[in-house]
């Protein structure tokens, strides 16, 4: 069934194309995680939010925050992970089989006391293992990239003010991220931190103490007040934009302009009216009492950059096993994928004609996956795909996908079996 | 029992191609050839020994052992040319032979060491560089390297020079020295006339005659080229009761089929003629077997 010198052989002439399929992944894998930066990714989305107006901005915050889990689903596992593996399946199952068939050096192979079923399990097994490697070491090289850039695939990830702040001090990142106070006590380091956050100091203090302390602080009011409250908000917000001239969505998703700009803060503390009428009639003039509101009003402002601030810090947040789990999928759709391929190479004596099917099948599958998400009337050309067995959305976002991985491996191994058995049984012009 | 018997061997291809109803008995020891032009069905019958196709009808057995259900096993008999030559993805020749070796189970190289220094290839060569004589060198050395006790080659001269072609064949008199089988097609007569045993003739798929070359070489019947110096001889010459295969009355020149029994008769008529040359054209294979060709085809009108 497995002949260790036609592996080694198959391996030798086989290797170099592996070679850079891996590293082009890897460099790929490397670049998309080492540039991911969650502040930068969310306020580009605020930003796009504020640019198409309401309408799209509710559909964007229905995403919520972009994790590196959410945003590897979308980039590399969506796509390059696919792409670039089917290439080097579809390549070397071809030459593992039919190209050798078809220029005739298989009978060198076949001239020798080693049965047809014993070579092309042999093969089948290089190709299977040849996937496999390859994810495994793009997956270690992700975790490794994930670590050393974000610090976040064992243990919490560095923020961004933290590393700004350590290499601003040659400090240590774990001892400063234990220890907030270092920066807090540090009116300097403040600054930076602020900076590297891209937040006023005040915000940057209030969230280092929040954080300090243990989290963000509960609230104590009953739903009817929250109620009330966020109308008077938003009462605030919308006479803001007005001053501004730009929509509520865009000011909600960028509240330190409020902060900026004196005239849409006195709009929108008139507007908001937070300070309880008891209280404002304890100042001694209305200019005393406009102070008031105003500063209500940033306060209140401040406490949600904070809370959004936490946000942030969450996108950071890194899950190892979603990551792998990721990867389990792509190596599964490629296994499936190489199957095609393989059983393509072991039934045409035409490597053309092998190439023709194994390459034209995944890159079908590819294009109806794609195609299935165009719109509604597409939609039934998700069945006509085995690309969309693998989901890295539903991964990350807590959909079903263990019943997809299975058939999808089931696929993969009934077309090995398939392919063994008809190289074993064909007529070769040898 | 024969060491290879085919027997009633058919493959259609349809539109008349394959091979049919072929039947080969080839004892242990022979050498025996397959001649016919390309496309009477050589390679088709030498991949069945192969194990590469599966018969539609009959069988192929070496050694006691079906061809295509013990593809695997027979190996363990056989040095295999192919009649195209494609080599795996090896760099050099001798990277070639090495990767070979592993696969045949091969541990000792000097026997293929021997027949590259025979053929004078250089097998440190680039493989893709070869020129075809070189390739077809180095597929010769890759069959002979295993020492086996059947040796099966697929027009295994073409694109050797006339040097090389008579190295080989001294190679292939030693094997048989050696008491090995050998197996060869061509579609050369002289090549198969010069090593063979026995000859097969192949055409359209089907076999056409099996002939010891023993036979032809000694045939009784001999032609002979005869050429008078003049016209009146030769017109004298041609009014007898000769069986004359050819008559070139502007040369003066006959070619007239003589048996061995008849020669001293035949030198006695000749007497009384002026002649200005005789020779004897052999016997050769090609010509037993365009007689034959010929039979079949009055036969059939």
């Amino acid at each position: 069934m497995f002949n260790k010198t036609i592996f080694k052989q198959t391996f030798k002439s086989n290797y170099k194309l592996w070679l850079i399929f891996t590293a082009a992944l890897c460099a790929m894998s490397v670049l998309i995680i080492a540039q991911f930066d969650p502040i930068q990714i969310n306020s580009m989305m605020d930003m796009i939010a504020s640019a198409f107006g309401d309408a799209m901005g509710d559909v964007l915050s229905g995403i919520g925050t972009i994790t590196l889990n959410n945003m590897l689903s979308g980039t590399f596992y969506g796509m390059l992970a696919v792409v670039l593996p089917v290439i080097f399946v579809v390549l070397t199952a071809n030459g593992l089989i039919a190209a050798q068939v078809d220029k005739g050096s298989m009978a060198y192979t076949l001239s020798t006391p080693i049965k047809r079923r014993t070579v092309a399990t042999t093969k089948g097994i290089y190709l299977i293992t040849a996937i496999f490697m390859m994810f495994l070491v793009v997956s270690l090289v992700g975790l490794a990239t994930v670590q050393v850039t974000q610090g976040s695939a064992f243990g919490d990830a560095y923020t961004a003010d933290v590393k700004g702040v350590s290499k601003e001090f040659g400090w240590d990142k774990a001892t400063v991220a234990g220890n907030l106070n270092m920066i807090l006590e540090n009116p300097e380091a403040v600054t930076r931190g602020a900076e590297a956050r891209k937040i006023d100091e005040d915000v940057y203090k209030l969230y280092l103490q929040q954080k300090i302390d243990g989290g963000t602080n509960q609230t104590t009011m009953t739903p009817g007040e929250m109620a009330e409250f966020q109308q008077k908000f938003l009462a605030g917000i919308t006479a803001a934009a007005e001053v501004l001239d730009t929509s509520v969505t865009g000011l909600t998703s960028n509240l330190a302009k409020i902060k900026n700009n004196a005239l849409a803060l006195e709009a929108a503390a008139i507007a908001a009216d937070l300070v309880p009428k008891e209280t404002l009639a304890l100042a001694p003039n209305e200019e005393v009492a406009l102070e008031m509101q105003k500063a209500a009003f940033v306060g209140v402002i401040n406490a949600q950059l904070v809370s959004k601030q936490f946000t942030l810090d969450a996108g950071l947040n890194f899950s190892v096993q979603e990551y792998l789990t990721l990867n389990l999928g792509a190596v599964l759709l490629i296994f499936a994928t190489s199957g095609i391929a393989f059983f393509c190479s072991c039934i045409f004596n035409s490597a053309n004609n092998s190439l023709a099917l194994g390459a034209g099948i995944p890159v079908a599958f590819y294009l109806f996956q794609m195609m299935s998400g165009f719109g509604e009337g597409l939609e039934f050309l998700k069945y006509f795909s085995m690309n969309t067995l693998y989901d890295p959305n539903a991964i990350v976002s807590g959909g079903s996908f263990w019943i997809q991985f299975l058939v999808l491996a089931l696929i993969g191994v009934v077309l090995y079996v398939l392919a063994v058995q008809v190289f074993k049984e064909k007529d070769l012009p040898l | 029992m024969p060491l290879i018997e085919i027997k009633n061997l058919t493959k259609n291809y349809g539109d008349g191609r394959g091979i049919f109803d072929v039947s080969l008995e080839i004892e242990k020891g022979e050498v025996f050839g397959f001649v016919g032009i390309n496309g009477a069905g050589k390679t088709t019958t030498i991949r069945h020994l192969m194990g590469f196709l599966k018969p539609d009808k009959g069988s192929a057995v070496i050694n006691g052992l079906d061809c295509w259900n013990d593809a695997a096993e027979i190996k363990r008999l056989i040095g295999y040319v192919p009649g195209e030559i494609a080599f795996p993805d090896t760099p050099t020749g001798i990277d070639f032979f090495k990767a070979q070796a592993e696969l045949l189970g091969v541990k000792d190289l000097s026997y293929a060491e021997y027949i590259v220094k025979t053929l004078q290839l250089d097998p440190t060569a680039k493989l893709n560089r070869m020129s075809k004589g070189m390739k077809q060198k180095t597929a010769i050395v890759a069959a002979f390297m295993g020492d086996r006790e059947i040796l099966i080659f697929d027009e295994p001269t073409t694109g050797l020079d006339p040097l090389m072609r008579v190295r080989f064949i001294d190679i292939l008199n030693e094997e048989k020295r050696k008491g090995k089988t050998i197996f060869m097609s061509s579609h050369l007569f002289d090549e198969v006339e010069d090593t063979c045993d026995k000859v097969a003739l192949i055409r359209d798929g089907k076999i056409l005659a099996v002939k010891s070359t023993k036979e032809i070489r000694h045939n009784e019947n001999k032609s002979y080229k005869i050429e008078f110096i003049s016209k009146s001889d030769y017109k004298r010459f041609t009014a007898l009761d000769f069986s004359f295969e050819e008559k070139q009355e502007e040369k003066n020149q006959v070619v007239v089929n003589i048996c061995d029994n008849d020669i001293n008769a035949f030198l006695g008529v000749l007497k009384g003629y002026k002649i200005k040359f005789i020779s004897e054209i052999k016997y050769t294979l090609e010509k037993y077997f365009n007689s034959i060709y010929k039979e079949r085809q009055n036969n059939v009108q």
